[in-house]
């Protein structure tokens, strides 16, 4: 049995305060808005506004979530809530946080092979409604998590992408000033392209499972 | 021939560029390959004549590149004029390509040659033709890299000289931040300074690090050298291009045995959306077993550019190349304006 099933359960037998949860979903609201911002190439200024509200979001649920978890979860269970939290701040920043990553991914296996079971589960659904309420619910919990890895990966892909373009402009830009480049420095500046390339389609495919991912959240939701 | 341009536009990654730059330069002379003593000769007579005499410098450079899949191609065509002096005028094309494969979890290979013929009307000496390889091949933290290169002096054949190196490389990135150790063994030969055929070994370890972060792509690297045979070399190469930068070939003889030191550093970086601002650095000492290989470089400059458009730029760039070879101590600063146009 995972360990959402014991938090779906642990929920259900005594669920965490309105308050509790409307942070939650506050938060991971915040969080998308403000890597779509920065996706679409908001102005610095915008971004820093959308980092800020979201920052004061988060911090406001890491206070309200600590006692409750600490009372409610074992040691593991905490040390998952407090990946998703470190994982929903790499996502507002666009940064990496692989280690955040891994114990979500630990616990939830292959991101890709757990949605496409996720579907599975949902589209087979049980005749019994009460194990389809419970199924509904671990299935809106994983696929939130999973939505948040995607998203996770995405941006990383988009940084990614970002610097080896950056790198790549600025062995242009010192040949343009001058400095004659070695024939390492032009293979070096195509393989940055070829890598900018190869990050960009990552970014466009692991944004589009993130999207499957909430898709399938709100079919949850909305069948729960 | 636009018609052919225009297709391959359509059907692959193509960019271009071509830059005009005025300015002016102080010892364009010194940019030339030539007998030992001979630009010294000239300088102290010069210095009896009319004393120091600093020059006009006109460039036009254009780059043309065309990637699709994993290969590319591309070429650079450069003129560098010196008026009124005549010595320093260059004449440069060189067309390249290459080709990569591999990537995210997979071996990568990558290859690319490039061949530079350079001709200078003033200075026929100096024609030539330079083909230079390179070739890597290996994961993402572990690899071995092959270089070569040949610079073949049309009428100075003694002066031609070649080099092959080869060795493993660790790399790893973190993020913003990436580092880089290569060791290399190299094979060395040219001619000595009584046109004999002399060979040379050299090792080689470099140890670089590079910082990329929003828009600011900043990189340093050092590297040793210690170098075997060889002999006195058969011309003097002098230690920075016809553009003012760096020259590595004249790292690419073994010239009778040395250590060497060098270190660079390098900054580009975009202040807002339209300006950007470069900076870079070079140091190199040398403790040569011959006089002649004594030579040590030092190279800043500091350049900005501004964008008018998305295709047009105006930038300036003031520079500062300076060497030592025994007694004689060379300092030569040249700055330049130009405007760009970007495809």
């Amino acid at each position: 049995m995972s360990w959402l099933w014991l938090l779906a359960a642990a929920r259900a037998a005594d669920p965490l305060p309105r308050e509790v949860l409307a942070l939650e979903h506050e938060v991971a609201t915040l969080a998308a808005q403000v890597e779509a911002a920065r996706a679409a190439g908001a102005p610095r200024g915008q971004l820093a506004k959308l980092m800020s509200a979201y920052r004061e979001r988060a911090e406001a649920l890491q206070a309200a979530e600590a006692p409750l978890l600490a009372d409610r979860l074992d040691a593991a269970a905490a040390r998952r809530a407090e990946a998703t939290r470190r994982l929903a701040d790499a996502v507002a920043r666009e940064a990496a946080d692989p280690d955040a990553r891994a114990v979500l991914v630990e616990a939830l296996g292959p991101p890709e092979a757990r949605l496409d079971a996720l579907q599975r589960i949902v589209a087979a659904g049980s005749p019994d409604p009460e194990v389809a309420a419970a199924i509904a619910l671990d299935v809106a919990d994983q696929a939130a998590l999973l939505a948040l890895v995607f998203d996770h990966d995405a941006g990383a892909a988009r940084a990614a992408a970002h610097r080896a373009r950056t790198r790549a402009d600025a062995i242009a830009a010192r040949a343009r000033a001058g400095e004659t480049p070695t024939v390492q420095d032009l293979a070096e500046q195509e393989r940055l392209r070829r890598d900018a390339a190869a990050q960009d389609d990552a970014a466009q495919q692991a944004a589009a499972q993130a999207e499957r991912a909430r898709a399938l959240r709100d079919r949850a939701q909305g069948g729960g | 021939m636009w018609v052919l341009w225009a297709a391959a536009a359509q059907a692959a990654d193509v960019d271009g560029a071509v830059d005009v730059r005025f300015g002016v330069r102080t010892e364009p002379q010194l940019t030339v390959e030539h007998e030992h003593g001979e630009v010294e000769a000239r300088e102290r007579e010069e210095e009896e004549e009319d004393g120091w005499e600093p020059s006009g410098l006109v460039a036009l450079v254009a780059t043309g590149r065309v990637a699709s899949g994993g290969g590319w191609a591309g070429a650079t065509g450069e003129v560098w004029a010196y008026p009124p002096e005549e010595h320093g005028t260059v004449l440069r094309l060189a067309p390249a390509a290459g080709y990569g494969a591999g990537g995210s979890g997979t071996p990568r290979l990558d290859l690319a040659a490039r061949y530079a013929l350079e001709l200078a009307p003033a200075d026929p000496a100096v024609d030539g033709g330079r083909a230079e390889a390179t070739a890597s091949l290996g994961g993402a933290h572990l690899g071995l890299a092959l270089d070569a290169l040949h610079h073949a002096y049309f009428s100075r054949p003694t002066w031609s000289f070649g080099a092959a190196s080869l060795g493993p490389r660790w790399q790893v990135d973190r993020g913003a931040l990436r580092f880089e150790l290569r060791a290399a063994g190299q094979l060395n030969a040219g001619h000595d300074a009584r046109d004999a055929p002399v060979t040379g070994g050299q090792g080689r370890l470099r140890l670089g690090a590079g910082l990329t972060h929003g828009p600011v792509d900043l990189r340093a690297e050092a590297e040793g050298i210690v170098a075997v045979g060889g002999g006195a070399p058969a011309a003097f190469l002098p230690p920075f291009t016809s553009l003012g930068a760096y020259d590595v070939d004249i790292d690419a003889l073994s010239a009778g045995g040395f250590t060497q030191v060098r270190a660079g550093l390098d900054l580009v970086a975009a202040l807002g959306q339209r300006d950007a601002v470069l900076a870079s650095a070079v140091g190199r000492l040398r403790f040569p077993t011959l006089p002649a290989a004594d030579l040590d470089v030092a190279h800043v400059a500091l350049g900005l550019r501004h964008d008018l458009g998305d295709h047009v730029s105006v930038s300036a760039l003031g520079a500062v190349d300076a060497w030592r070879q025994g007694p004689t101590r060379v300092v030569d600063p040249y700055a330049w304006v130009g405007l760009g146009l970007t495809r």
